[in-house]
């Protein structure tokens, strides 16, 4: 049985691997736009941008596709699925045909969508030539715009900070990392980054960008005109479902997938930043979409054990956390703005964690530089416990001894 | 007859068996090299400070099993006792170091460790 991958980031990696390692004695072929081996990206806005490592760690090594019989085509761009024939057709013209198919196509940075977004200096990140060509911006004294207050904004313009370069954070929103945050929280980070320096502009957006005078670029913002050096944006990730659209798979907010990545074609599977996937952590819809660091590899095993012939349903707890000024934020579970909250230590301190009940349940929690109360919590999370608040509150009770 | 570990024998004390609670972690310094300890049922344990897979400080992980140090960077896991890797996405071994209780100190061997299995 022939396992194909179309997709040869985090997610397509650990199919591949997984599923030989379970045990799938077939062909495994692993299909990659970008001319790398299987790589772990969260690296790109942290280590990789200001040059302490020099390549993010790789999920599959070439030795290690050598060594597994994973047939590793890089550089290769897949145009259209046929499931009639159930084959898949290639850019250059060739088809590879496929006894199962996997997707972990991921998605392209969302473009800015105004005149001058595609001026030499004006960037995105999502893959190692990206981080490469960013970092050469990150010089003492030049003048960077970071579009965008989510993740990659916060970790980019943290990054910037620590190599001396002047930072402008524009966010369109009321606050930062509003989709995956509470406010309080929220808060708590753009207290960070205006203590670092950097220039948050809450409600702010790009109008045009152009040539600049005295820098290399002009930005039109709605807060007024300034110039930089180089302009970074993160505004979120545009997902390649296109080929699961054009087939007619169910794709909505991602391809559409069951407790084991499986499509509504049972050849096909989904995995990764694109899975929209049933989860019991996913409140009232039951589902959701994921773009972590955990989900890729964790859903991309699960996915290649059930290939190998052991059905795995797959329901982790969601777990995500962010590095900035040397500080470790944690997110397990899904935040919203309506649960009951619990803070344990001081909001804002140098290690808090902050727990989110609905119902006498544990929903989530997030924790600064307290990876400890994270593990712990997850395990309440998949028992479907939850200590009294009064507990959680309490920084003297130990609660690994609980 | 004493058999107290001597400072020209090649054993180092780092800390005291009470520094190290039960099921938890004790990070120490070995000659400029990070080391974690642990207490596995009352009994010593030492491994590599510093994960195989990424800068972190295993000290800051959770103990698992009674027996798994769980990194606090990835989850990945390792066996506290053979320095196995045993979750992803850690895949490389990591080295453990022979420990030498007396007297209530704990000693590490100072030189070449138990390279990874």
């Amino acid at each position: 049985m022939r396992i194909v991958i179309v997709g040869a980031g985090q997610a397509g990696g650990w199919v591949a691997r997984s599923a030989r390692e379970g045990g799938h004695t077939g062909e495994i072929v692993l299909l990659g736009r970008e001319s790398l081996p299987p790589y772990e990206r969260p690296p790109l806005s942290k280590d990789v941008l200001d040059g302490r490592e020099a390549h993010p760690p790789e999920v599959l090594t070439l030795d290690q596709c050598q060594a597994l019989s994973i047939d590793f085509r890089p550089g290769t761009e897949v145009v259209a699925i046929d499931r009639v024939n159930a084959t898949i057709q290639c850019a250059d013209g060739t088809n590879v045909d496929y006894d199962r198919l996997v997707l972990a196509t991921g998605g392209l940075p969302r473009r800015l969508g105004c005149p001058g977004e595609d001026l030499p200096g004006v960037h995105t990140l999502r893959t190692v030539d990206n981080a490469r060509a960013i970092a050469k911006l990150l010089q003492p004294d030049k003048r960077l715009l970071v579009v965008g207050g989510g993740w990659i904004g916060l970790e980019i313009a943290a990054t910037a900070r620590s190599k001396h370069v002047e930072v402008v954070l524009a966010e369109a929103g009321q606050r930062l990392c509003a989709r995956s945050l509470p406010s309080q929280v929220s808060d708590v980070l753009k207290g960070w980054h205006e203590a670092a320096g950097v220039d948050v502009r809450i409600a702010t957006t790009v109008v045009a960008l152009e040539k600049g005078a005295s820098r290399p670029l002009r930005a039109k913002l709605s807060s007024g005109v300034e110039e930089f050096d180089g302009v970074i944006v993160g505004v979120g990730l545009h997902l390649e479902t296109a080929l699961a659209e054009n087939c007619g798979l169910a794709v909505q907010n991602g391809v559409v997938v069951d407790q084991s990545g499986r499509t509504s074609d049972p050849q096909i599977y989904a995995v990764g930043d694109i899975s929209n996937q049933l989860s019991s952590f996913a409140g009232v819809a039951g589902r959701q979409r994921l773009e972590s660091w955990a989900n890729a590899q964790n859903q991309g095993i699960a996915v290649g054990k059930t290939l190998a012939g052991t059905e795995v349903v797959y329901d982790d707890v969601p777990w995500f956390w962010s590095d900035q000024y040397g500080k470790n934020l944690q997110v397990l579970g899904v935040p919203t703005n309506a649960a009951d909250t619990v803070i344990r230590g001081t909001l804002g301190g140098d290690s808090f964690s902050l727990y989110q009940t609905a119902n006498g349940k544990l929903q989530s929690v997030i924790a600064v530089n307290a990876a400890r109360d994270i593990k712990i919590a997850k395990r309440w999370m998949k028992a479907g416990t939850c200590p009294p608040t009064s507990i959680l509150a309490d920084c003297s009770t130990r609660l690994d001894r609980l | 007859m004493n058999s107290t570990i001597a400072a020209t024998d090649d054993w180092i004390g780092v800390a005291n068996v009470a520094d190290v609670g039960e099921d938890d972690t004790f990070a120490v310094d070995l000659d400029g090299h990070s080391v974690c300890l642990y207490n596995l049922g009352g009994e010593i344990f030492a491994t590599d400070g510093k994960c195989t897979h990424g800068d972190a400080d295993l000290s800051l992980g959770l103990v698992t099993d009674s027996s798994l140090i769980e990194c606090p960077l990835h989850e990945g896991s390792f066996d506290i006792r053979t320095g196995k890797a045993v979750a992803p996405p850690c895949t490389q071994n990591l080295r453990c170091h022979p420990v030498k209780t007396e007297a209530g100190i704990v000693f590490l061997r100072v030189g070449p460790a138990t390279p990874p299995a």
